[in-house]
């Protein structure tokens, strides 16, 4: 077990009154797991990323990594945001260095980022900028930026709410691919339920505001299958209509 | 035709140089019949040459000045002014927008100081700034930042502020603390916003230094249209108002050529 949420809950406090966005939220992400996370929107599940990385405090409850509360950002933890976020004015390769220069840490994270660039297929991109890139090849950038201070688990912010729908099936295709084959642990926050379906071991169906945990689903039928062929296998249907249902849209 | 190039392309480049030149080509024809213009009016007699010189009577001023060595006595002294002032009124207004974006609290505070500074007519303290620092080069200095410090703040303290939060958020989940986020993130992103400060401030430094001219000083352009109107020499008022033109024009190419120099270095797009 990796992550542990204990009863995180949320307040906000603005000039117009309290703003409850998260209640009493349980659950857990073990080690090497996917897990994503879905839920109407605004229901908390960025505030929940944020909890988690450490950028805020819950109000009640807490988060353990490892059986440790988080009470800051750590370099275990690594976050990808939404859109990819690479820094028009710097390289591909200082937008990859971009967490150890902040930690000081360039020497020693130097091989490892050439490592990944060359593993990925970017190597020879290095030295061009972000706007030379693809959509696609830019959230490859994105995932490696997040990969190089080698953190434990991933935590993926709608990463692919910004692509089109063609590219957004390929890219979280490669994504998902890269992260297992790195033996990550990840949290996905998605809105979208054949994304949830097609890419986790687990899905955790959050409520509207304020957000709890309104079910935990296990895909085991699908465990073991690349995105694509999850999309194509029968379960999937079943599955998606489950979710469908708890998140009652229409309600 | 050369090699490797299809007609269609030929024809379209031939037609880009084509437009070019047109361009260039009426600018000039513009410039040139604006005083052929004036010179044939005034000698003509349809404009008086007295009270509106003429081109010739332009040159023959300037040559004088040129040979006396006073053209650049005068030219020195306001460029060296201007250039004081929109350095200075560059700099301190980022350093002051850094400390307002370092402190919401102070830029909380101190909003409505910079909304009634910045709406009240600056050469109203003209005479103050005389009074404080003696009638030289100090008034008309400070006549120059008071006119380019208040606007260049607020440009760039709003740029500072509407840095994308996301990226400031991505920033943070890395550790980065304060410090880093405006050298790593506020200042590159908002290098565009501080050129664009400093083309306007360029024009408003000449605003500054040619109003503190007129209120003191004996020296620079702005001293000479004055006296030049008081003693009633336009052909010295003419002069000098094409003198200004050029050295405004040429000040303008500079920060142009820091742009795009500033660019290529940082990567910066507009």
């Amino acid at each position: 077990m990796i992550v542990d949420l204990q009863h995180v809950s949320l307040t906000y406090q603005s000039p117009d009154g309290e703003v409850e966005a998260l209640r009493n939220v349980t659950f857990d992400v073990r080690d090497g797991e996917f897990i994503s996370l879905v839920g109407p929107s605004g229901c908390g599940k960025s505030t929940l990323l944020s909890i988690i990385c450490g950028l805020e405090r819950p109000t009640s409850g807490q988060v353990c990594l490892d059986g440790e509360p988080v009470t800051g950002p750590t370099a275990r933890i690594g976050y990808m945001p939404q859109k990819d976020q690479l820094f028009p004015w710097r390289s591909i390769w200082s937008n990859v260095l971009l967490g150890p220069e902040l930690r000081g840490e360039t020497a020693l994270r130097r091989d490892r980022a050439q490592e990944l660039l060359e593993r990925y297929g970017l190597a020879s991109f290095a030295r061009k900028t972000p706007s030379q890139l693809s959509g696609g090849m830019r959230q490859r950038v994105a995932l490696i930026r997040t990969l190089v201070p080698d953190p434990e688990i991933l935590l993926l912010d709608e990463p692919f709410s910004a692509l089109d729908y063609q590219t957004r099936l390929s890219v979280s295709a490669d994504i998902y691919g890269i992260i297992r084959r790195e033996r990550k642990t990840a949290l996905l926050v998605t809105h979208d339920i054949s994304e949830s379906v097609s890419l986790s071991d687990r899905v955790v169906v959050l409520s509207g505001r304020p957000g709890r945990v309104k079910a935990i689903h296990d895909l085991a039928a699908l465990r073991g299958l690349p995105p694509m062929a999850r999309r194509e296998h029968d379960d999937f249907r079943r599955c998606f209509n489950e979710i469908w249902k708890e998140l009652d849209v229409n309600a | 035709m050369p090699d490797g190039i299809s007609a269609q392309r030929a024809r379209y480049l031939a037609g880009r140089r084509r437009a070019r030149l047109a361009v260039h080509g009426l600018r000039a024809l513009l410039l040139l019949s604006f005083f052929a213009g004036w010179e044939l009016a005034a000698r003509a007699g349809v404009i008086d040459p007295f009270i509106f010189s003429s081109p010739s009577r332009v040159m023959r001023t300037l040559m004088t000045m040129g040979l006396s060595g006073e053209l650049t006595v005068h030219l020195l002294a306001s460029l060296a002014e201007t250039a004081a002032g929109f350095l200075l009124g560059t700099a301190l207004g980022t350093l002051i927008a850094v400390m307002l974006w370092w402190s919401p609290f102070l830029a909380r505070v101190l909003d409505p100081v910079l909304v009634v500074l910045n709406a009240l007519p600056k050469t109203a303290l003209g005479p103050i700034f005389i009074v404080w620092m003696g009638a030289g080069p100090g008034a008309i200095i400070a006549m120059t930042l008071a006119i380019s410090l208040i606007v260049t703040i607020l440009d760039m303290h709003g740029g500072f502020t509407a840095t994308d939060p996301e990226k400031v958020r991505l920033l943070r989940t890395l550790g980065a603390t304060k410090g880093q986020i405006l050298r790593k993130l506020v200042l590159p992103a908002n290098l565009a916003a501080m050129v664009g400060a400093l083309k306007v401030n360029i024009g408003l430094s000449w605003v500054g230094v040619i109003m503190g001219e007129f209120l003191v000083s004996r020296a620079g352009l702005g001293y000479l249209i004055v006296y030049g109107s008081q003693v009633f020499k336009m052909d010295l008022v003419m002069t000098t108002v094409v003198l200004l033109a050029a050295a405004a024009g040429l000040m303008y190419r500079l920060v142009l050529h820091l742009e795009s120099f500033l660019k290529k270095t940082m990567g910066v797009t507009v």
